[in-house]
């Protein structure tokens, strides 16, 4: 297993999760319905909204995952910070990043990841929404771009206060 | 960037109208104009022309009057500045035998029963697009009929 690197700019980024006053805080129906819509979309039984903290992931909103944080030292999340682009890992035990990886040899038996990073302002990743399958998968083009899309509303979701448009809406 | 293909949005789901949305721009498929309301999308087919929509509908029929389907039958009649073969998709709750003999009627070109993914929205209007291409070209060679007018 090979730990997640430490972004250049950790320093700012975990400034601006702090500033965000999102960990530890209670679910929000609005990025609950973005895990959901995401798992139902690609069919996985695990999408979360993580959030990496200096030592651990921690999850504002989950489907399918019991535990709400786990340590940054064997996130996969932790592994997607240091760019823009989504990170793909259509199966975990031929990638030498995490095929010895205790959530791919225990539970939740991770074999298919896919997180889009959260990039705030100047850049920087608070986190990712991420996609989990137990079985090896891939996404194509079209996948990736509805994966960047709803990366895009949680972003916004998660820095800003709620839109009326949002919050009366029916569920999708 | 996208390919001069205008497409209207009419679905009052956030999410799924919005992901629909970023997609089809992201991957340069269609212009989209969104609409959460029937009253907005009605306004915006009187004003401009759109290449496609999709159109979510309600079935059964609500109260109100702005509907999907009057929408539909607004713009197939003519009474809209889109040309009234215009193609038209419908995303629907459920389908009972009533409501796709309207859709039917309404020569629609694809219904998206839910649960649908965005993927199927986006392959749908995938297909309209390249339907539109294999039209004989417009005056400005265009595959839109939207573009030119």
């Amino acid at each position: 297993m090979i730990k997640p690197p430490i972004p250049a700019n950790e320093d700012q980024r975990l400034a601006l999760l702090y500033e965000l006053v999102l960990l530890d805080t209670p679910p929000e129906r609005r990025l609950d319905r973005i895990v959901e819509f995401a798992a139902k979309e690609f069919a996985v039984p695990i999408c979360l909204i993580s959030l990496v903290d200096s030592e651990r992931q921690w999850f504002k909103a989950r489907v399918g995952l019991d535990v709400c944080e786990t340590p940054r030292d064997i996130s996969f999340c932790g592994h997607a910070l240091g760019s823009s682009e989504v990170l793909m890992v259509p199966d975990a035990l031929l990638d030498a990043r995490f095929h010895d990886n205790p959530l791919v040899t225990g539970p939740p038996h991770i074999r298919f990841y896919a997180g889009a990073p959260l990039v705030c302002r100047d850049g920087l990743a608070i986190g990712t929404l991420c996609l989990i399958d137990t079985a090896p998968r891939t996404l194509d083009e079209v996948e990736l771009a509805i994966l960047a899309s709803l990366r895009e509303l949680a972003v916004v979701a998660l820095t800003r206060t709620a839109d009326p448009d949002e919050e009366g809406e029916a569920d999708d | 960037m996208t390919s001069g293909f205008e497409v209207l949005l009419v679905e009052p789901g956030h999410l799924l109208r919005r992901t629909v949305s970023l997609t089809l721009r992201s991957l340069g498929t269609a212009g989209v104009t969104e609409s959460a309301t029937y009253q907005t999308a009605q306004a915006l087919c009187e004003r401009r022309a759109f290449d496609a929509a999709v159109i979510a509908v309600e079935w059964p029929l609500p109260a109100d009057s702005y509907r999907g389907l009057t929408l539909i039958q607004q713009i197939r009649s003519g009474e809209s500045a889109c040309a009234a073969s215009m193609p038209v998709a419908v995303m629907v709750e459920a389908c009972t035998g009533e409501l796709l003999e309207l859709l039917r009627a309404c020569g629609i070109s694809r219904v998206l029963i839910k649960p649908f993914r965005v993927r199927d929205v986006v392959d749908t209007i995938d297909r309209m697009k390249a339907g539109m291409q294999k039209l004989p070209p417009q005056r400005d060679g265009s595959p839109g009929a939207a573009a030119q007018r």
